[in-house]
């Protein structure tokens, strides 16, 4: 098979490198000067490297780039690990509320279902006497219970402050992330925002509950007790 | 590409047990390579945000590689690959978002030397229109220089594959440039 002048020149193009009209070989550019489509070959390999290097002249110098490295790698360890600390200092203020309402609903369940008299034997043994009391007598068994969950979760109040804290601090951590990453990190960090914003809801609701909640159990015992 | 010489002083550098050391060696690294690497990460991903994010996932990699590098390979032949990597795994998930904005970003024709008879703005069209594969290969080419054998091991092929993928790339680009024209 016998290469045609513009092949030649065209595969001398691919050897003698690069697309430069003052970087080819004589023999090359004598036949370039005349032939259109090789001109036009050189010609538009010559914008895209002018094109190319231009991408690279557009390029962020290198010491923002190491401060972006810096950043990203700081963040990803700091964030990692205080994001992982806080999430759970806020479940175990989450899991202590949910003990202490999953169990007063046991106690619940456990007064209406078992026989009075044995369950005030066990009750008395674990200071539960005036719940099952007022429990075993029917009737204001919901705001018994109620006011009985206000009274557990004002023990645990620190809960509440826990949930605030650990949520802000996660979101705000989260949100530091926004600027380094690309779009679908954003969005995740966007979705852990919302998350923390759950456990923020929470702890500030139970703050506002807890004065009700300490009063209703007040009322309870004042009632009780009279 | 990275002087043997100075590959050897960072390979000391991110070896020593001092930080501060280890730092300053991959500062020279970030250095050395990293407007190139911008070049061929923009022009595989055709969106200099993408290519930003790109070239930090590879630094990243890279940071947590470094000390384990055995020197099979150059150390730039190794950033590019880990950078090219990263570049095409970020224009995936652009493609899966279906947010396939990847037009060309607006030209500036002061950063062009390019012919004068040949308009820039579309070849950057063109460019944009071959694979990635083939703008890898392009740009290997034409930001540093690179020679065939150093495009071949950047990419991980036989000399012979880097030369015939190259000689298409240039051949397609020019078609679609004509293409372009047709229009």
């Amino acid at each position: 098979m016998t290469m045609t002048e513009c092949d030649r020149a065209q595969a001398g193009m691919d050897i003698q490198h690069p697309f430069l009209r003052d970087g080819l070989p004589n023999h090359i550019r004598a036949h370039v000067a005349e032939c259109d489509a090789c001109r036009l070959h050189v010609d538009v390999a010559a914008a895209c490297m002018a094109d190319l290097r231009s991408r690279a002249a557009g390029a962020a110098d290198a010491p923002q780039a190491r401060r972006m490295l810096d950043a990203a790698l700081t963040a990803k360890r700091r964030t990692r690990a205080a994001i992982l600390a806080l999430l759970c200092f806020d479940l175990l203020g989450a899991a202590a509320c949910l003990v202490f309402i999953g169990w007063s609903w046991a106690l619940a369940l456990f007064a209406v279902t078992v026989p009075p008299q044995a369950a005030a034997l066990w009750y008395v043994s674990v200071h539960h006497r005036r719940l099952i009391e007022r429990a075993a007598q029917g009737g204001e068994l919901f705001a018994v219970l109620r006011a009985d969950l206000g009274a557990r979760i004002a023990r645990v109040q620190w809960c509440a402050p826990v949930l605030i804290v650990g949520g802000v601090a996660m979101a705000l951590l989260a949100a530091s992330e926004l600027p380094y990453q690309a779009a679908s990190r954003n969005a995740l960090a966007a979705g852990q925002i919302l998350f923390d914003a759950g456990f923020i809801g929470l702890g500030v609701y139970l703050l506002t509950r807890l004065p009700a909640m300490r009063r209703e159990s007040d009322d309870l015992k004042t009632s009780g007790d009279a | 590409m990275i002087a043997p010489k100075a590959e050897r002083e960072i390979l000391a550098g991110v070896r020593s047990p001092l930080a501060a050391d280890r730092t300053r060696a991959f500062e020279r690294l970030v250095a050395s390579v990293h407007r190139p690497l911008f070049a061929v990460c923009e022009s595989i991903t055709q969106h200099r945000a993408d290519a930003e994010d790109a070239l930090q996932e590879a630094y990243v990699a890279a940071h947590r590689g470094l000390a384990g590098f055995r020197g099979d390979s150059r150390l730039g032949t190794w950033m590019y690959r880990i950078a090219i990597r990263a570049a095409l795994r970020q224009r995936a998930r652009r493609r899966r978002r279906a947010d396939h904005a990847l037009a060309s970003e607006p030209i500036d024709p002061r950063t062009l030397a390019g012919p004068e008879n040949v308009d820039a703005e579309r070849v950057r069209r063109a460019l944009g229109r071959l694979s990635a594969e083939h703008r890898t290969v392009l740009a290997l080419f034409c930001v540093e220089d690179h020679s065939h054998e150093e495009i071949a091991e950047v990419l991980g092929v036989p000399v012979g594959t880097a030369w015939s993928r190259l000689h298409h790339a240039r051949k397609r680009l020019v078609a679609e440039f004509e293409q372009q024209r047709d229009c």
